[in-house]
């Protein structure tokens, strides 16, 4: 009798330490959420009241900001570089990310469906996110490397099959294609694991019993694992879209955003206006709407991790 | 029916074959062009074996004081916003985890993971300035303190999902067996986490270690990560491919022997908890 009452005491201290009324939580989550805000939240607010301000640090003329109403955000949305880098990181986006998502997937559901061997399957799964290893200014030089115009592998294969050769890194369009097959190599990996994953938590009796109806591949495809799968792969597609809104490493190393300015994404057109003519509140202006975008994009991004964490 | 069902099988094979030696060629090509003596490595058609490898841009970097003393500064960094990461998100995590509605449960954690989505322009701009006014700028701290902008949401929201796998009957029966907070924690549940920890730790030293922007607009003079130096290994407009693939077989080693030894937990990390393998 007297032990159940002592371990019913004990249960009562156990209610008491996990209940609400308690500054440990705090103590833990403090820590960390002081840090982020030192080191992002706060310098981010005082870049937008930067973002209303002409600051040319270096100048002689305006080495202190002083407050310039929204000028920065006329400027920026009257600039036909900003909106070329915007129109570049529509296509290098949209058609990067499906690229990615696309081979992603297919890449996943090969590999789960239709290599026996585990052995063999974890190594092409390895050797697939190897890429995800290297750092990606590293992965930009290689690339270039590989699409040199002269002597470059890529040329050279469209030489060996007859196809014209082309200077990759020398135009618009082409130079951003090249970026992005670049990337695709180095992030596919993500997608697939992504997609593999979830193909491997669906369970076998949803296909085995389309089978016994007689449902071809493509049904099973279309009507089973695609509409499965399909939170999943928005939530891959959402995650590198939101890694556009950064992207700078390899513009940086492959093409410096040239010829002249036709490949500038916008995060590397701020860096420019911050870093080069050091005209902070324009680039600040430029971060907030950079920001605004990456926050939509993040609003989505939580919908959807909703869901698939709720599944 | 028969033939039908094969095809697709087959072209599935196919496509991984294809796709396999698109992913394993520039691994290859970093290799072999690091082994290449410089005159045969822009030549036409491309040496696909090297007939005559040379060591010669190995001992370059492994003899240059520059590269090496990169290399070295980027184990500092790299490893210092690790272990700042990983204690302090470990912490939080465990709280988001245990009493997830006392400090703001979902949202906060999810609000927490999103800053590390900003893009990091947005962060280093102002962060440049005031890094300018406390003297951190071109310093290893000043860096470890702005690699935890990515490397501490990560640590938390991975963290918080590892401790989320250990069932809380665990704790409960500790503190029944009359175990303090602190000693439930470090006697039950840490060894549990574990693996979470080594992920969380390795994927954090990954991020960090191939991390650029920051450090380029950071630091360049004393302090000199191994990124930064890359796009400066150009003689006269002559970019020097054998030294930098030498330097790049001997940087990715790490992150790549990382994720062959930490496969299971690394992909778990990498897709932010979503996949198990």
């Amino acid at each position: 009798m007297s032990t159940i009452r002592r371990k019913l005491t004990r249960l009562s201290v156990v209610s008491d330490r996990i209940g609400d009324r308690d500054a440990a939580p705090y103590l833990l989550v403090g820590p960390a959420l002081v840090t982020v805000f030192l080191v992002t939240i706060g310098p981010m607010l005082w870049s937008l009241w930067l973002s209303f301000n002409r600051w040319k640090p270096g100048s002689l003329a305006h080495q202190e900001p002083t407050l310039n109403g929204v000028d920065n955000y006329e400027w920026l949305f009257s600039n036909d570089r900003f909106i070329d880098s915007v129109v570049n990181f529509a296509f290098y986006g949209g058609v990067g990310v499906f690229l990615q998502v696309a081979l992603g997937t297919l890449l996943a559901l090969a590999l789960y469906n239709y290599v026996e061997s585990r052995t063999l399957r974890i190594g092409l799964l390895t050797l697939f996110i190897v890429p995800m290893m290297y750092a990606p200014l590293v992965a930009g030089r290689m690339w270039q490397l590989l699409f040199l115009p002269g002597g470059g592998v890529v040329n050279g294969l469209l030489g060996v099959v007859g196809l014209p050769t082309v200077n990759w890194l020398g135009t618009r369009w082409l130079g951003l294609t090249a970026i992005m097959i670049s990337d695709t190599w180095q992030w596919v990996g993500l997608p697939l694991l992504i997609v593999y994953g979830g193909r491997a938590n669906l369970s076998d009796s949803l296909y085995e019993a389309a089978k016994v109806d007689g449902a071809s591949r493509w049904m099973m495809f279309r009507r089973i694992t695609l509409p499965q799968l399909r939170n999943l792969i928005i939530v891959a597609a959402i995650l590198r879209f939101m890694d556009a809104y950064k992207f700078f490493d390899k513009l940086f190393i492959m093409t410096y955003g040239g010829p002249g300015t036709a490949t500038e994404l916008p995060t590397f057109f701020t860096y420019l206006v911050g870093f080069q003519e050091f005209n902070v509140g324009r680039a600040a202006a430029l971060t907030w709407v950079l920001g605004l975008g990456s926050v939509l994009t993040m609003l989505l991004f939580w919908r959807y991790m909703r869901t698939v964490e709720a599944s | 029916m028969e033939t039908t069902n094969s095809f697709t099988p087959t072209v599935a094979r196919l496509f991984l074959v294809v796709y396999a030696l698109f992913a394993a060629f520039p691994l290859y090509w970093t290799l072999n062009t690091a082994l290449k003596p410089l005159e045969l490595i822009n030549t036409f058609p491309p040496t696909f074996v090297p007939s005559d490898p040379t060591l010669e841009a190995f001992a370059w970097v492994v003899t240059n004081s520059r590269a090496v003393s990169s290399i070295i500064d980027s184990l500092i960094i790299a490893t210092g916003t690790t272990v700042l990461s990983v204690v302090l998100g470990s912490m939080a995590g465990y709280a988001f985890s245990r009493y997830g509605n006392a400090v703001g449960g979902e949202n906060v954690s999810f609000w927490l993971l999103s800053t590390r989505m900003f893009p990091p322009i947005a962060i280093v701009l102002p962060m440049f300035f005031i890094f300018g006014w406390l003297n951190l700028q071109d310093t290893h701290m000043g860096l470890i303190l702005l690699y935890l902008t990515f490397n501490l949401p990560l640590s938390t929201w991975l963290m918080r999902d590892f401790f989320d796998k250990i069932p809380h009957s665990f704790e409960e029966a500790a503190y029944v067996d009359g175990y303090s907070r602190l000693q439930a924690f470090w006697k039950v549940v840490l060894p549990l986490v574990r693996p979470g920890l080594i992920a969380t730790t390795m994927l954090s030293w990954v991020f960090a270690w191939n991390e650029f922007i920051f450090a380029l607009i950071i630091t360049g003079n004393d302090v000199e990560p191994y990124t930064t130096i890359i796009p400066t290994l150009i003689l006269s407009n002559q970019i020097l491919w054998g030294r930098i693939m030498a330097m790049a077989v001997i940087v990715t080693l790490p992150p790549t022997l990382i994720l062959i030894a930490f496969r299971k937990h690394i992909i778990e990390g990498m897709t932010l908890g979503i996949t198990e393998v």
